[in-house]
Formats: structure tokens, sequence, C-alpha cells
């Protein structure tokens, strides 16, 4: 891990250096999270949302392991959500 | 690039799958269209199903995240309701109409698959225009790597 040295311009950018940008393809538009961390430290992180997606998926099916659906359960609520979502 | 409807059965038994870590055909057809490999084709009643199952099952506000993040990522292509209102009357005594709109979103869109587990769904949709798959026919039709 390295330590780079930046300074905050006047409306509080600061500019990540090209060999990074490049590396993690952080091209102009791409979001990232800055993480308060207290005490003058700040964590950037380049916001994945094929990851997030698929945590998102990953939880979800926890919750239907634990409310003990299989395929077949899964298919007749998907057809009772379907029944309701047209008649709403 | 394919373009294919994916039923809420798919998205639902997928997840279930890729939370016990399976690579089940439903997982990989999620993974298909996380990756961009197919694309994904949407109405508002379809996004409408992802989020009232995921509600039912979770909360509403995980419901919006989950239907936020297929959308971001997915980049589908949406049909909007009143071109599909136009088409419906034409196949409305032949597909019972909670399915209808799906149907004829596939027929607009030019898809090349229905995918779903709802054996009656596919049976009644099957047409000469576009393919109605389980994801398992569907993984053996086409390949990815």
């Amino acid at each position: 891990m390295k330590s780079i040295t930046v300074r905050i311009g006047e409306k509080g950018q600061i500019t990540i250096p090209i060999g990074i940008r490049e590396r993690d393809k952080l091209d102009k538009g791409t979001q990232v999270e800055v993480v308060d961390l207290g005490e003058g430290s700040l964590f950037i992180n380049k916001i994945d949302r094929k990851k997030e997606l698929l945590l998102a998926f990953r939880i979800l099916g926890k919750r239907i392991k634990e409310k003990g659906y299989n395929k077949d359960k899964l298919i007749d609520f998907c057809r009772q959500v379907r029944r309701d979502v047209y008649n709403a | 690039m394919l373009k294919c409807f994916v039923d809420t059965n798919i998205i639902l038994i997928g997840a279930l799958d890729l939370s016990e870590n399976k690579i089940s055909d439903e997982a990989r057809i999620i993974d298909l269209v996380i990756e961009g490999k197919i694309k994904h084709i949407v109405t508002i009643q379809l996004l409408n199903e992802y989020h009232e199952a995921a509600k039912r099952l979770m909360d509403k506000d995980f419901a919006g995240w989950i239907r936020y993040l297929i959308v971001d990522v997915s980049k589908p292509i949406f049909i909007p309701d009143d071109v599909c209102k136009e088409l419906e009357p034409k196949f409305v005594s032949l597909i019972p109409k909670e399915d209808l709109r799906h149907f004829v979103c596939c027929v607009i869109a030019e898809a090349d698959y229905l995918i779903s587990n709802n054996r009656e769904f596919l049976k009644k949709s099957k047409n000469d225009v576009f393919k109605c798959v389980t994801p398992r026919e569907f993984l053996s039709i086409e390949e990815f790597t």
C-alpha cells in the first residue's frame, strides 16, 4: 500500500493520480463513496454496482431459505405476486 | 446480443441458489444479466413484480434497492405500457390476462427468448417469433463462455 499526497482544490476537489485512475478504471463519471473514518481520515471506495447487486441477490436468497421456500413453492409464490400486481 | 425476458421466478430461484453458492441454471441466468451477456427486456409490470416479491420477502426499502440495482446494472430494454396496450387486444384471447403484458413486450422488443419456470406460461406463450423456454433449455441451446 502506497501513500500519495494530493492537495484539495478550491471546491474541495482532489485529483487522483493518473496511474491509479488507469489501473482501477476510475474514468470520468465513475461513482466513488467517501467514508469518513473520523479524525481527518477518509476512505475512498469505487462503487461496484455489479457486486452490490450480487450481494442483494444473496441477501434475498438467504431470506427465501429462512422462509422455507423451495423451487416449486417459489414458482407458486411468483404466480400469486403476478396476479396481485396485475389486479392492483 | 440475445434479447431475453427473464421471469420473476428465475430471479428468486437464482437468488436462493446464489445464497447457497449453487451454480444452478437460474443462477447462471442472473449472472448473464449482471455481466451484460444477454439483454434484459422489462416493463413496469415486470419491475413491479420484482419489487412486490422482494417486498413480501424482505421489506419496502430492500425491494426498492434491488429493483434500482437490477435496472442500473442490466440497462434493460424498457417497453412502455402505452406501446404494449396497443398490441394487447390482438392476443387477449390467447394469453391469460396477467401474463399478457409480458408476452406483448417480448413481441414488441423482438425478443429471442422468454425464459421462465412457469410451465403454463411457457405453454400458452408458445409462438413462431421467439422461443419460450426454461433456464435449462435456454442454456442447452445457447453457449456462453
